[in-house]
C-alpha cells in the first residue's frame, strides 16, 4: 500500500506559491513539538525573509516533495553561521507534513538535495537534531552524517530542557 | 622573577571602547583562524554587534584594562536565533596581542561569570578554531566540557578548519 501509486511524490524546487503550505507544515513542528526551537508560529508573510534565502542555484537550496498535487513536506541547505569562512558548510534541514511520514518522503527530498548540490562548493553538511528523534538521526545516518557530539540542555522549550544532536557530514576532497 | 605587572581592571564596555576593541579583533581576522571572518571589521560594521549588550541580562561585553589602555574583552552573546535557544549563550574572548600570556583571559571569564551568575542561562558554549591549546586549556579551567569537533566546517588562508565546540552548565 506503501508503494502504490498514490504514495508516489516528486520533487521540485520551492515556488512562491509553496510559501504558505511550507509554513503550515513548519508550525506543525514550531507548535506541538520541540523539533525546531522557533516557539511561536509564523504567518507566511513573516516566513517570506526566510524563504528568499534560497535560489535555484548556488548553495543554499529549498526543495518540497509533492504527492496528488499538495505539498507533504520540504528540505533545505542554508546557511551555517553568518561569518564568511563558513560559507562552504551549509546546514539542512528536512520536515513532512505530519500525515506524509513514514512514505519514504524525507528520503526522497535528501536524495534530490544531495543531487542539486553535487556541483557547489560545499565541504561539509551540518544538521542539528533535538533528542529523542530517532526517525531523524536514522536518515541522517543513512545519508553518510555522523554524529559528533550532543549538546547537553541546550534548549529550553515547553518548560523543559532539551538535548541537541550536532550531525556532520564531510564531502571528501579529490 | 617576574616583572611587577601592573594591576588589570575589569569593567562593562562602553561605547568609546568599541574602536579599541575592533583592533583587537582584527589582528585575528588578519592573521589567524581563529575568528571566521575573513576581512576585517570597522567600527560602524561593528555597531550593531555592539548593541546587543547591556549592562544586565543574558548578553554581556566587559574589557580588561591596564592603567587606561584596553587589553582584552569578553562576551556572552546570542548562539542561535530560535527561541528555545535563548538559555544558552556563546562566549568569546579576545586579548590583544601584546596581552597573551599574563592571565588577562583568566581574570576576564572570571568576570564574566560572576556578572551572569543570576541570568537565566543554563548552558554556555564556546567555538574554538583548532588548534588552540591556550584557548582550549583556558575554556577547561573554568569547567568547559568538549562536546565534539566539527571536522572541516570553515575555510580561511586556504585551508579547511575544525571546530571543537565546548558547552558548560550554568
Amino acid at each position: 500500500m506503501l508503494d502504490g501509486p498514490s504514495a508516489t511524490s516528486s520533487i521540485r524546487p520551492a515556488r512562491a506559491g509553496d510559501l504558505a503550505r511550507l509554513t503550515e507544515i513548519y508550525n506543525h513542528y514550531v507548535i506541538n513539538t520541540p523539533t525546531t526551537f522557533d516557539t511561536e508560529p509564523f504567518t507566511a508573510e513573516q516566513r517570506a525573509e526566510w524563504f528568499s534565502h534560497y535560489a535555484t542555484t548556488g548553495r543554499h537550496r529549498l526543495l518540497v516533495a509533492e504527492r496528488h498535487g499538495e505539498v507533504v513536506g520540504y528540505t533545505s541547505s542554508s546557511r551555517f553561521h553568518p561569518r564568511a569562512a563558513y560559507d562552504t558548510t551549509v546546514e539542512l534541514t528536512v520536515l513532512c507534513a505530519p500525515e506524509a511520514i513514514g512514505y519514504g518522503i524525507g528520503q526522497k527530498l535528501y536524495e534530490a538535495l544531495f543531487a542539486a548540490l553535487a556541483a557547489e562548493d560545499i565541504h561539509a553538511f551540518v544538521a542539528l537534531i533535538t533528542l529523542p528523534n530517532k526517525g531523524s538521526c536514522a536518515i541522517h545516518e543513512r545519508f553518510g552524517f555522523r554524529q559528533m557530539g550532543i549538546l547537553r540542555e541546550g534548549g529550553r522549550k515547553f518548560g523543559q530542557y532539551w538535548d541537541v544532536a550536532y550531525y556532520q557530514k564531510l564531502v571528501r576532497e579529490g | 622573577m617576574d616583572e611587577p605587572k601592573p594591576p588589570v581592571r575589569i569593567r562593562p564596555a562602553t561605547l568609546d571602547d568599541l574602536s579599541r576593541i575592533v583592533e583587537i579583533y582584527n589582528h585575528y581576522v588578519i592573521h589567524t583562524p581563529i575568528t571566521f571572518d575573513l576581512e576585517p571589521v570597522t567600527v560602524a560594521e561593528r555597531r550593531p554587534w555592539f548593541d546587543q549588550f547591556a549592562d544586565g541580562g543574558r548578553h554581556r561585553l566587559l574589557v580588561a584594562e591596564d592603567r587606561s589602555n584596553v587589553l582584552g574583552y569578553a562576551c556572552t552573546h546570542q548562539f542561535r536565533t530560535k527561541a528555545a535557544y535563548d538559555t544558552t549563550v556563546e562566549t568569546t574572548i579576545y586579548c590583544a596581542p601584546e596581552a597573551t600570556g599574563r592571565g588577562v583571559g583568566t581574570v576576564l571569564y572570571a568576570a564574566l561569570f560572576d556578572a551572569i551568575a543570576a541570568e537565566d542561562i543554563h548552558r554556555a558554549v564556546a567555538g574554538i578554531t583548532l588548534p588552540n591549546d591556550a584557548s582550549v586549556a583556558l575554556h577547561e579551567r573554568f569547567g568547559f566540557a568538549p562536546i565534539g569537533v566539527f571536522h572541516g566546517v570553515g575555510r580561511k588562508f586556504g585551508q579547511y578548519w575544525d571546530v571543537g565546540w565546548y558547552e558548560l552548565a550554568l
